[in-house]
């Protein structure tokens, strides 16, 4: 049994026309996958409504999501919430706004801490700079007496990972998780990601409109498109063989971009 | 990014110092009057200014100096915590009617509407005729009307804060909702209440001494700046001092406490002066 099954998956905002329909995708234990698409096209969508978060106004309209096999919107809103930052972990895309400006990085994952591991203060606090270090931000302790207007933008994006991971959950949703930083950062934070998976063993849902960044992290991935799925399979073999005129715009858009750039 | 201007200019310096002596004076006023404010002598009525009565004597010869002093106590206590009231007050709904929404806040602001609907010193005074005068209850009726003007600034700013992404990532994070607004979004939002407040506190002074004037705040004998103001105004031709000392006194607070307001407007407010 999968650990993320998501099945014909629709989401509406009041009455008009769904933005996301029939959407399936299944990820195991410890896998990866990647939600490709570009902006718009529901892929964001579709993580908050696993997250249940999805935004004032919107709704799932039809479909099923199980997670470790409970259906998740049979779950009452606190089982969802402790759900979350628990064996759900999500990533954010802006490293420069997802961290509260006014309380210190390890408090932010202490919160955390405390609320799904049930630590007290000082516990906690120890947890959150063992988290800190754990993405290589050291020293721990230091770190996390620090705010985020002191941490550069890498080191605010790993803080994230920090936050999303230190209460060790099965699957990580990873929204756009480079896309505000720079090209080395990103390699730096998309080799992190790939280590930590393979230490912790969590499966990771890895959603982006960048090809290379799905790449260099899962080997499936689910292409949408205006709220469909267009395209799923092998990425190595989908890039090969484009089948759908979404996926060839995009490698076109992709060469036209790094050809301009002498590559 | 220009630097925002610092809140501690010299002009708001001296503004802040000046306003802490009048309230040492106030605080002190049992020590530093020369006689007690409520005690009559008969004998030195209308006593101008001058040695051993320096800011002279009211009709009932009670000294205006140590009057001031202990009227002092009575404003600056009534703004302050008139003050504090309506920001709980105004922080604590408007956060939640613009972090809850919907139906909540729906409800929330369109009483807000209401009361704001009504001319507020009409309201004041509606008010004080049914729960009757007195200090408490000058300061429940304040805060019971000034409110509203908190209100809708908390929750304007609690909207803009509660979709930045730090918002998401707390809520993602699992936090309750309760947790969410109080440690996340309302610290975050509680910049133009410090403005608020200052101002607030100019508002509530002159709203006591006004109802004061009308009796209808602290009641005889005891001093208030208003009720000073009041009770001189029958005799302003004979004795001058009775109102322009009291009146100066008002008008001082009031210069200092919005200059002060004023600097933390420029410090806090993004969009510049």
């Amino acid at each position: 049994m999968a650990l993320l099954e998501v099945e014909h998956l629709e989401i509406g905002f009041g009455g008009a026309p769904s933005v996301v329909r029939d959407v399936s995708f299944a990820l195991e234990s410890g896998a990866s996958l990647g939600l490709l698409g570009a902006s718009g096209s529901g892929k964001s969508l579709t993580a908050l409504a696993v997250l249940g978060l999805l935004p004032r106004g919107a709704q799932v309209r039809g479909g099923t999501l199980r997670f470790d096999g409970r259906e998740l919107n049979a779950l009452s809103p606190e089982e969802r919430r402790l759900l979350r930052g628990g064996e759900l972990g999500l990533v954010f895309q802006e490293p420069f706004t997802a961290l509260n400006p006014l309380m210190r990085v390890g408090d932010q994952i202490a919160e955390s801490l405390a609320l799904h591991q049930g630590l007290g203060t000082e516990a906690a606090r120890r947890g959150a700079a063992a988290a800190l270090e754990q993405v290589g931000i050291l020293p721990g302790p230091e770190r996390a007496a620090m705010y985020p207007h002191q941490f550069s933008g890498g080191m605010r994006q790993r803080a994230l990972l920090a936050m999303a991971l230190a209460c060790k959950p099965r699957l990580l949703i990873a929204d756009e998780p480079t896309t505000a930083l720079d090209a080395t950062v990103q390699a730096q934070v998309l080799g992190l990601l790939k280590r930590l998976q393979s230490d912790l063993g969590f499966a990771l849902l890895i959603i982006s409109h960048d090809l290379a960044v799905i790449h260099a992290l899962a080997e499936d991935a689910v292409l949408l498109e205006a709220g469909e799925v267009a395209e799923r399979g092998r990425l190595t073999e989908m890039l090969l063989a484009p089948e759908s005129g979404a996926l060839e715009r995009m490698i076109r858009a992709c060469r036209a971009l790094h050809g301009a750039t002498g590559d | 990014m220009a630097r925002r201007p610092a809140f501690w200019s010299g002009a708001t310096l001296a503004c802040g110092l000046a306003l802490g002596a009048f309230a040492l004076a106030a605080l002190l006023a049992p020590w530093l009057s020369p006689s007690d404010p409520n005690r009559i002598d008969v004998a030195a009525r209308f006593a101008p200014p001058g040695l051993g009565n320096w800011l002279g004597r009211d009709e009932l010869g009670r000294d205006v100096f140590s009057r001031l002093l202990f009227g002092a106590r009575v404003s600056l206590s009534v703004g302050l915590t008139a003050s504090l009231g309506m920001a709980f007050v105004g922080t604590l709904l408007g956060a939640v009617a613009g972090y809850a929404g919907g139906w909540t806040d729906a409800v929330l602001m369109r009483s807000v509407d209401v009361l704001m609907s009504v001319p507020t010193v009409f309201l004041i005074l509606a008010m004080i005729v049914v729960v009757g005068p007195g200090l408490g209850n000058v300061v429940l009726v304040i805060v019971a009307t000034g409110w509203t003007g908190m209100a809708r600034l908390v929750r304007a700013e609690v909207l803009s804060v509660k979709s930045r992404e730090f918002v998401w990532a707390a809520r993602a994070s699992g936090a309750h909702p309760w947790a969410v607004l109080f440690k996340h979004v309302l610290p975050n939002a509680l910049a133009p209440v410090y403005v608020a407040l200052t101002f607030g506190v100019a508002d509530a002074i002159l709203m006591e001494s006004g109802l004061s004037f009308l009796g209808l705040g602290v009641q005889a004998p005891t001093a208030s700046w208003g009720s000073m103001l009041s009770s001189g105004r029958d005799s302003i031709a004979e004795a001058w001092w009775l109102v322009v000392f009291p009146g100066l006194a008002v008008t001082v607070v009031l210069l200092l406490v919005n200059h002060l307001g004023e600097s933390a407007r420029r410090h806090f407010d993004p969009k510049g002066a």
